[in-house]
Parts: C-alpha cells; sequence; structure tokens
C-alpha cells in the first residue's frame, strides 16, 4: 500500500526491538481471550513482508496453549509481549500498538475481538495477514 | 474482607489480594510510567490489607528499571506481569492476574515521574499493601 512507513518498536528494556510497515491510519483488535487480557495486548495484524525484527531473538521467550499454534513471545528480561504469532494468522505477525515508539502519533482505531469464541471469529481476521496484490 | 484470586495465564504465580474496602471503593490505577502503559496495567492497593504472592523462584523474573527501587514480578514461563515489590509491601497488576472483577474496571490515570527517590519509597510505604512472600526454591 502507497504511503506505508516503516515504523520502529519494541520491549521495554531495549533487547527486543523490530519495525513494521503500516499506514498513518490502522485498524487494531483487542481481544478478550485469557491470555490478551493477562497483557493487555492491542494488535496490529500484518503479513510477514511487512515485519521485520531489528535485535533481541536470542532474548525472546516462547510460551504456547491450548492448540499450541498460536506463539506467545516475549522479552525475557522485562516480560514485554511486543509482537507475536496469532493463531488467526501463523502465516504473519501481531504487533503490539503498546510497544510501537510512536503510536501516539498514529490514528489507531481499537475495535474489540471475541477471543473468548475465537473458533466463531478467527476467520474474520484472516484477510489482515495477506499481502494485496501489487 | 474481600479476597481477590488471580494467576498468571500459566498458573506459576498466584496472588491474593484482602482488602476490607467495598468493592466499588477501590481505586483501581493506571500508571502512565513506559513499563505499564506497555502492559497496559492496572494496580490496586490497600495499607491495611494483605497481598500474598505464591511462586518458585526459578519462575520468575525480577526486573528493575528506572531507579531500580522495585521488583516487577514477572512470570518466565507465559511472560505476565504479577506485581511490583519492594521490602515489605507490593502493588498488584489486577490484569497480569486475570482478576476480571477489578481488571474490567476503568483505571484511573497517575503519573508519578516528577517523584524524587525519597518520595517515592515514602509514597509505596504509605499505599502499597504489606506483602507476604510464599517463595519455594
Amino acid at each position: 500500500m502507497s504511503g506505508d512507513v516503516w515504523r520502529s518498536g519494541g520491549c521495554h528494556c531495549g533487547a527486543v526491538r523490530f519495525e513494521v510497515s503500516l499506514p498513518d491510519a490502522v485498524v487494531a483488535q483487542s481481544c478478550n481471550c485469557s491470555i490478551c487480557e493477562r497483557t493487555g495486548f492491542v494488535h496490529i495484524i500484518t503479513p510477514e513482508s511487512r515485519f521485520r525484527l531489528m535485535k533481541g531473538a536470542e532474548a525472546l521467550s516462547s510460551y504456547r496453549f491450548n492448540t499450541g499454534v498460536a506463539d506467545h513471545l516475549f522479552c525475557s528480561i522485562c516480560g514485554i509481549k511486543s509482537f507475536y504469532r496469532p493463531r488467526s494468522n501463523p502465516d504473519g505477525w501481531s504487533v503490539n500498538a503498546r510497544c510501537l515508539d510512536d503510536a501516539d502519533a498514529l490514528d489507531i482505531q481499537i475495535e474489540p475481538f471475541d477471543g473468548r469464541n475465537w473458533e466463531a471469529h478467527a476467520a474474520s481476521l484472516a484477510h489482515l495477514s495477506r499481502d494485496e496484490p501489487s | 474482607m474481600t479476597a481477590y484470586e488471580g494467576r498468571c495465564h500459566c498458573g506459576a504465580v498466584s496472588a491474593r489480594f484482602e482488602t476490607q474496602i467495598a468493592p466499588e471503593a477501590i481505586d483501581v490505577r493506571a500508571d502512565q510510567c513506559s513499563f505499564c502503559r506497555r502492559n497496559g496495567a492496572k494496580t490496586v492497593s490497600d495499607p491495611a490489607g494483605t497481598l500474598m504472592l505464591s511462586f518458585r523462584e526459578r519462575d520468575v523474573e525480577r526486573y528493575r528499571f528506572g531507579t531500580r527501587s522495585s521488583d516487577f514480578i514477572i512470570c518466565r514461563r507465559c511472560g505476565s506481569f504479577m506485581a511490583a515489590i519492594i521490602d515489605g509491601y507490593g502493588v498488584l497488576n489486577v490484569v497480569g492476574a486475570g482478576i476480571g472483577a477489578l481488571a474490567e474496571r476503568p483505571a484511573r490515570p497517575v503519573d508519578y515521574d516528577g517523584e524524587t527517590p525519597e518520595s517515592r519509597a515514602e509514597r509505596r510505604r504509605q499505599r502499597w499493601t504489606p506483602l507476604v512472600l510464599e517463595v519455594a526454591a
């Protein structure tokens, strides 16, 4: 998409840093499932091609539960989950809007996602990790 | 007395907050510091109550930053941020502990950025909850 800009973000201690290509206005999801509730994660789901880990792969801890599809990644030093591989979009990434350096400069519209009834709703997110045809 | 029980996502760290404060009168706070904002943390405390935290030491990371004057208790297995503690006192993150009755409440934003180390220590002793740690090896 034209107008997208690579934006930086990361965990709290600085060990994990990433960049994600986003437009000025994005729609994010706030999920009510057991893990998202505990981490306060605000999801910006993005295709694989629009995310790059700049540093900190060795600092990431992985947590899996239930189906084990989602790879919940958090910094082993400060605990912050700045991005992860979501079960709804295993071909892409979900970036935590709370962990963007310039979140205040973005127009982020947050919509609720009913992750407690994941099976009934996950398909509505599938398109978010697909690359648009150029 | 009301007891609120919570745990991190994987269950390695559990928490119990006992208070005489009426549920609707509990002051749920959203600290605006860089760490709490990333966690979407909401904290509660009661100087007349009790906060109990139970875990095995090897299951937690004690993260420090800034003035390095408190330990942020994080589960090493699932990443949940549970509480901030100093000697004898603590403040519970009801979001990380999964205590929905309090986590679903709107939180009052608070910002302690201008504090001196002395005033910060004094505020914590005055407002945080007396802490009981049950730590196994």
